[in-house]
C-alpha cells in the first residue's frame, strides 16, 4: 500500500482537529480544545483502485503564540490550509502560510474554507475568494460539523498527494 | 556511568544509543512506554526502527543527518502526541544529540508542560477567537450601516433598513444622531442592562455614557472631537448582576446632520473576563507586548497616588499606526508593536510602571521625578528611540514617531481619572502639533480644550449662517509675468471676531468633519467664481485645497461632477490641492480618486512639497501635475544654501517626470530672479498679490493679463 504524508495546516481555531476527526472517527465536538504540537492518524483511501494510507499531520495553529515550522514538512506529498468563514483574518493568516510553504517546497496544495454550516461572516466579496484560490490546486468548503464535503476533500487531497509523485 | 543515570532518573526519559543504522539500545530507562512505542517486551535492551510512531520515524530521519555531521550539536523535535492504544495518549518530545561521536536519542515524556501549555493557551486562543469573531461581526454590520445611512434615502427608510440588521445583531446595538438622541435601538441592548425593551428611551445612552465618563477619563475627548473608541466597561447592579461589558464607538458620515451619526455596539464580555481571570498572567498582561495591560496600570496608578511621592505619567500614541499595518499587514504591526515596546522599556528605570493600554498607545509611571525638564529628557530619549529604524520581515524600512503627553501628580492631580485624563489631552495636542512631540500639561490645554468647543460651537453656526468669503490669490507664469491660475483660500467672517483665517478653524472643521460640508461650499463657490471669471472674459484656472477627510467622503466624487455639470465648466479649468500628509494617509483611496479626477479632466497639485514624507514613490505613480514647493524652502531662498539645494532638486526632479513647479511664498525679486533663473515656472505670493475678494482679483487680471 501506498503512504502518503498531508499535513493540516492553518490558524488558530479554524477546524484542523475537527476535520481530522470527522474524516477518521466520524464525530465531532462543539467543544474546543486547542491542539499543542503534532498529531498524526491515519485512515486509508482508495483512489483510482490504488489504496492510500493517509498519514494526516494535524499541527498547532499558527498563530502569535506558536509560529510555523516549516521543518514538519519535510517528505509531504500536500498540504491543506484550513481557514474559517466566520473570520475574515483566517483568510489572511492562512495566505501568509502558504507563501511561507511555497518557499519551502512544491507540492500541491488545497484550500479548505470550513465552518459552512454558519453564516459567512467574513467580508470578502466572491471575486476576492477566487482571487485567491487561484494560489492553490484546488479547494474546497466544508463542516467538520455536518461532514459536508469533508469525505470528497479529503480524497481530492489524496488524489493531489498521489498525483504528485506519479508526475 | 552511575552518576549519570541517577541524574537521568529525575526525568521522566529514556535515553537510547545508535548501534547501527537502525538499531538503539537503550541507554536509561526507568519507565514502560518505551517498549510499547517499539512494540518490544520488556527484557528488551535494543530497539529497532521503523517503531510504532509514525512522527518518531520521521524524526530520526532528520536525526541521522545531525548524527552524519562531525557538528556537536542537539535537534529537537518539538511536541507530539501519540496514541499508543485505546487508553494509552503520551505527550513526547524527541532530542537527537551529537556528542563525541555518541548518537543519542532522549525520548522526554511531556505530560506535565503539555497540560500546562495546553491550560495557558486554551484560554489564550478562546480570547483571541471569540475577539476577532466580535470584531468581524461588529465590522459587518458596520458596513451594512454606513451603506444605508449614507444612501439618499428618507430617514424613515433608513431606520426601517438599519432595524433589519441590528435585530440580527448577536450583541447590543444603539444609533445616536448627530445631537446623540437614540435613533434606534435593538432589544439585544436592553438585555444587556436586564431593562424592558422601549424604543425611544435613554436610559440605556446615559448608563454607557456615565460608565465610559468614569472608567475612561478620555471618553469625554473622544466625544468632542469625535472619535472612533472602543473601551471595556465593568458595570454592577448590585447585588447580584457584574457585566464586562465591551463598547465600540463609530462615528459614520460626517458634518451632514442627515447622515452624520453615532453607533454604539456593545457585547457581554463577561465570559472572556472569566477566562482571563483563570490566568492571572493573561488579566493583567498583555499577550502581543507582554507588558502589563490597562487593569494592571491602573492599578499601580492607584497605588501611586495613594502616597505623597511625586511622579509623571506619560501617555504615549503611536503616529500613523494605520498606515504601518496598512502598508505591511497586521503582523509587521504587531511586530512594531512588541520592539517599540522594548526601546520604551530599555529607557526606563526599574522601578518606573509601563503599559500597553490601548491599541497603539502605551503609559508610563515615572517615578522619583520631581521636575518637568528630567521628564521631558526621558521623553525626548524615548522618541529618540522610537525614531530609529524598524525593518519588516522582508528587510523594508520604515520610521515612525510618537506622541506623548506628560502630566504630574500631584501637581496637575490627585488620582488616576484626572491625571489619565489629563496625560491623554496633552498626547493629543501633542499629535495635533507636529513639531511638539512631547507636551507637558498646562492648565492652558483645560482651558484651550474648552475654548475650542466653543469656536466648534460657532464653526458650526457659521455653517448654517454662510460666515464664510472665498478670496482669490493669482499664481504667475514667472516669465510672462501673466496671471494662469489662482488659489481659491477661505476665510471666516466671524460675526464678533471679525475674519478669522483659516489656519485657527480648518484643523478644528477636519476633526469635528465640518471640513466636509465646508469643503463643498468651497467647492460650490469656486466654480462659481470661475464661472464669474469666464463672464468676465478671461479663462483662469482655479485650485481648491481637499483635505484628509474630504477625500475619505465617499460623496466627494459625485458632488464635484454635479457641480460640475450644474455649472457647464470645462473641468480642465479646476485643480485640487492635497499636501502630500494626505497622500499618504490614505494611498489608496487618494490613488482611485486621482485617477477619477485625471479621467474627468481635472488636475492636481501636491502643496506644501518638501514638509510631509520623504517617500517620493508616489510622484512616479499618482496622476499628479504639479507641485508647489513649500513657503519654508523660498522664504530664504537668496541666502540660503540647503533652501537653493532643495528647491534646485525639486525642479530638476520634477523636470524628468514632466510636473509643473509652482513656488509659494513669493516675496521678493531676489527669489523671483532665482527662480526664474532656474527656470521655475509659476509663482504665488505677496510678491505678486495677496488673496484678494473676486473683484480685486479682476482688476488685477485686467492689469497684468
Amino acid at each position: 500500500m501506498i503512504a502518503k504524508k498531508v499535513c493540516l495546516l492553518g490558524p488558530t481555531g479554524v477546524g484542523k482537529t475537527s476535520l481530522v476527526k470527522r474524516f477518521v472517527e466520524g464525530i465531532f465536538s462543539e467543544k474546543y480544545l486547542t491542539t499543542i504540537g503534532v498529531k498524526i492518524d491515519k485512515k486509508t483511501v482508495t483512489i483510482d483502485d490504488t489504496e492510500i494510507q493517509l498519514m494526516l499531520w494535524d499541527m498547532e495553529g499558527t498563530d502569535r503564540y506558536c509560529g510555523f515550522q516549516t521543518r514538519y514538512l519535510r517528505g509531504a506529498a500536500a498540504y491543506i490550509i484550513v481557514v474559517d468563514q466566520t473570520r475574515a483574518q483566517t483568510l489572511i493568516e492562512g495566505m501568509e502560510i502558504h507563501k511561507l510553504v511555497k518557499e519551502e517546497c512544491d507540492i500541491p496544495s488545497l484550500l479548505v474554507v470550513n465552518k459552512s454550516d454558519l453564516d459567512a461572516s467574513w467580508h470578502w466579496t466572491a471575486d476576492e475568494l477566487d482571487h485567491y484560490k487561484r494560489h492553490f490546486n484546488a479547494t474546497a468548503m466544508t463542516s467538520a460539523k455536518t461532514g459536508e464535503n469533508v469525505e470528497t476533500m479529503f480524497n481530492d487531497l489524496a488524489s493531489l498527494a498521489f498525483g504528485s509523485t506519479q508526475e | 556511568m552511575y552518576s549519570l543515570n541517577k541524574a537521568l532518573s529525575a526525568f521522566d526519559c529514556a535515553v537510547l544509543r545508535q548501534r547501527s543504522e537502525n538499531t538503539y539500545e537503550l541507554v536509561h530507562n526507568n519507565f514502560p512506554w518505551i517498549f510499547e512505542l517499539f512494540n518490544t517486551s520488556t527484557s528488551e535492551a535494543s530497539f529497532n526502527f521503523p517503531s510504532r510512531s509514525l512522527f518518531l520515524d520521521d524524526f530520526i530521519e532528520q536525526a541521522k543527518e545531525l548524527w552524519e555531521t562531525s557538528l556537536d550539536d542537539q535537534l529537537n523535535s518539538g511536541i507530539w502526541t501519540e496514541q499508543l492504544n485505546k487508553d494509552l495518549e503520551l505527550h513526547l518530545e524527541a532530542i537527537a544529540i551529537n556528542s563525541k561521536d555518541e548518537k543519542l536519542l532522549v525520548l522526554h515524556n511531556q505530560e506535565q508542560q503539555f497540560i500546562q501549555r495546553q491550560t495557558t493557551l486554551q484560554s489564550a486562543r478562546e480570547l483571541v477567537i471569540a475577539n476577532e469573531v466580535l470584531q468581524e461581526q461588529h465590522i459587518h454590520v458596520r458596513r451594512q450601516f454606513e451603506k444605508i445611512l449614507l444612501e439618499s434615502r428618507s430617514l424613515g427608510d433608513k431606520i426601517e433598513a438599519l432595524s433589519d440588521v441590528i435585530d440580527h445583531a448577536q450583541f447590543g446595538v444603539l444609533i445616536l444622531d448627530a445631537s446623540m438622541r437614540p435613533l434606534l435601538q435593538n432589544p439585544a441592548i436592553f438585555d444587556l442592562f436586564d431593562l424592558p425593551y422601549e424604543p425611544s428611551s435613554t436610559n440605556v445612552f446615559n448608563t454607557l455614557s456615565d460608565l465610559a465618563r468614569k472608567q475612561y477619563p478620555e471618553f469625554e475627548r473622544v466625544l468632542s472631537v469625535r472619535e472612533n473608541w472602543q473601551g471595556e466597561l465593568l458595570w454592577m447592579q448590585p447585588p447580584f448582576n457584574t457585566k464586562w461589558l465591551k463598547v465600540t464607538l463609530y462615528v459614520i458620515g460626517d458634518s451632514d446632520p442627515d447622515t452624520y451619526h453615532w453607533c454604539l455596539f456593545v457585547t457581554d464580555i463577561s465570559r472572556l473576563k472569566h477566562l482571563q481571570q483563570h490566568n492571572e498572567t493573561l488579566a493583567l498582561h498583555d499577550p502581543l507586548t507582554q507588558l502589563p495591560n490597562r487593569q494592571f496600570f491602573w492599578r499601580c496608578l492607584e497605588r501611586f497616588c495613594a502616597n505623597p511621592d511625586v511622579f509623571y505619567v506619560l501617555y504615549i500614541d503611536v503616529n500613523h499606526f494605520k498606515q504601518v499595518n496598512e502598508a505591511f499587514g497586521h503582523k509587521e504591526g504587531d511586530r512594531l508593536l512588541r520592539e517599540l515596546a522594548n526601546r520604551l522599556k530599555n529607557t526606563l528605570k526599574k522601578k518606573d510602571v509601563i503599559a500597553r493600554v490601548g491599541g497603539d498607545e502605551f503609559a508610563i509611571i515615572l517615578s522619583d521625578i520631581n521636575e518637568p525638564e528630567h521628564c521631558q529628557k526621558i521623553a525626548d530619549r524615548m522618541q529618540k528611540n522610537a525614531h530609529d529604524v524598524f525593518t519588516t520581515e522582508g528587510d523594508e524600512r520604515y520610521y515612525i514617531s510618537l506622541s506623548i503627553g506628560a502630566v504630574s501628580y500631584p501637581n496637575d492631580g490627585k488620582n488616576p481619572e484626572t491625571l489619565m485624563k489629563y496625560a491623554d489631552l496633552a498626547a493629543y495636542k501633542a499629535k495635533s502639533d507636529e513639531n511638539q512631540a512631547v507636551e507637558l500639561y498646562s492648565s492652558e490645554l483645560t482651558q484651550r480644550s474648552s475654548q475650542r468647543l466653543t469656536l466648534e460651537s460657532a464653526l458650526r453656526d457659521a455653517v448654517k449662517n454662510d460666515e464664510f468669503e472665498l478670496m482669490l490669490q493669482p499664481i504667475l507664469n514667472l516669465t510672462s509675468n501673466r496671471v494662469v491660475k489662482a488659489e481659491a483660500l477661505i476665510r471666516w467672517n466671524h460675526p464678533e471676531r471679525g475674519i478669522i483665517m483659516p489656519g485657527e478653524f480648518i484643523p478644528l472643521a477636519e476633526q469635528t468633519g465640518l471640513i466636509v460640508k465646508i469643503g463643498k461650499w468651497v467647492i460650490e463657490k469656486g466654480l462659481a467664481l470661475i464661472q464669474s471669471i469666464q463672464s468676465s472674459g478671461f479663462r483662469i484656472k482655479l485650485s481648491i485645497n481637499l483635505s484628509p477627510r474630504q477625500i475619505r467622503d465617499p460623496g466627494l466624487l459625485s458632488f464635484v461632477e454635479k457641480q460640475l455639470e450644474k455649472t457647464d465648466i470645462d473641468p480642465s479649468l479646476l485643480e485640487f490641492e492635497l499636501t502630500e500628509g494626505t497622500i499618504v494617509s490614505d494611498y489608496d483611496t487618494v490613488s482611485k480618486l486621482l485617477n477619477l479626477f485625471r479621467q474627468k479632466g481635472i488636475s492636481v497639485a501636491i502643496d506644501d512639497f518638501g514638509t510631509g514624507y520623504s517617500s517620493l514613490s508616489y510622484l512616479k505613480k499618482l496622476p499628479i501635475d504639479d507641485l508647489k514647493i513649500d513657503r519654508s524652502f523660498v522664504k530664504d531662498l537668496a541666502s540660503d544654501d540647503n533652501d537653493k539645494a532643495i528647491v534646485l532638486a525639486v525642479l530638476a526632479m520634477a523636470k524628468q517626470l514632466q510636473l509643473d513647479v509652482t513656488a509659494e511664498g513669493v516675496e521678493d525679486s531676489s527669489q523671483q530672479q532665482f527662480l526664474n533663473e532656474h527656470d521655475c515656472e509659476l509663482g504665488q505670493g505677496y510678491l505678486f498679490s495677496q488673496p484678494v475678494t473676486f473683484d480685486n482679483f479682476i482688476s488685477y487680471l485686467r492689469t497684468k493679463n
